[in-house]
């Protein structure tokens, strides 16, 4: 077993993160039957707080959604 | 009739040369004094990718340079103009009030990460072993560093939102609410405290459009 260490997010990495968080956990949830979907796995609002990972959603939706 | 994919919501109309995702068109629903900003999509296939993100957030951007806009959560769906307008009408109460908040203001944000141990390694054992205290430590270096922040910066507490490890990647996510016309410098502000805080390293970014205050807690 080999000691690989902590890994930490870079600078770069960790903005990528926060501009994930914002476009998928954040900004105006429309009320009503407005249908959030990413990555072709639909979703449906229905008045929730429907709270998703941020860039693990956008990569493993990405690869897996469809 | 076709699909729209939402972007965001507007008072007054912006005057941006832009389209939609994939060049699709951006359609403009109004419904009294607000605006609906979407792209009119033709498929049935939905199956959005991470361009198509970063492509929701350029236009959200842009619409935010040129008129007070709300970012709308990313991948919202609405079946046609007429369903975008019944939504327009049932939030529009809401969308007003947030509209006031935040014209004529920004969002920054601070991030910290944490060194997460990968799995498996001595490194890892450690920290499993140090366990509940790493992990309180941490908490409490990302509290402390929200806290300079906020006050480093003036913002006021209803301006300034926070979470403490939201990940185990991430030990602090911060938003401030800001002055457009001070962003810059108070961003610049943001990099000078973030640079002394004991215990993390914390990344400063934006302006944003004012993702995460569109809505109050």
């Amino acid at each position: 077993m080999t000691d690989a260490g902590p890994v930490e997010l870079t600078d770069s990495e960790l903005t990528l993160v926060d501009l994930a968080d914002r476009l998928l956990n954040r900004g105006v949830v429309l009320t009503g039957e407005a249908t959030i979907s990413v990555g072709g796995v639909d979703l449906v609002y229905l008045g929730l707080n429907l709270v998703l990972t941020s860039v693990e959603t956008l990569e493993g939706r990405r690869t897996g959604g469809r | 009739m076709s699909s729209l994919i939402a972007h965001a919501v507007s008072a007054a109309r912006p005057a941006p040369d832009l389209a939609g995702l994939r060049g699709l068109p951006l359609r403009a629903v109004a419904l009294e004094d607000l605006l609906l900003w979407a792209t009119a999509w033709p498929d049935a296939d939905r199956a959005l990718t991470r361009a198509d993100a970063l492509r929701h957030h350029e236009i959200v951007a842009k619409l935010c340079l040129e008129e007070t806009c709300l970012p709308i959560r990313f991948g919202t769906w609405i079946e046609g103009e007429e369903a975008a307008r019944s939504r327009l009408r049932a939030d529009g109460a809401a969308l007003r009030a947030a509209l006031a908040r935040v014209r004529g203001r920004r969002e920054l944000a601070a991030g910290a990460p944490t060194a997460a141990p990968r799995r498996g390694g001595r490194a890892y054992l450690e920290a499993r072993r140090a366990g509940l205290a790493a992990a309180d430590a941490r908490r409490r270096s990302a509290e402390e560093a929200a806290l300079r922040l906020r006050d480093g910066l003036s913002v006021e507490q209803a301006d300034a939102r926070h979470e403490i490890c939201p990940s185990d990647r991430v030990a602090l996510s911060m938003s401030l609410l800001v002055p457009v016309e001070r962003a810059q410098a108070l961003k610049d502000a943001a990099v000078r405290v973030a640079s002394g805080l004991p215990g993390v390293r914390a990344v400063v970014s934006g302006p944003w459009p004012p993702y995460t205050f569109v809505v109050g807690r």
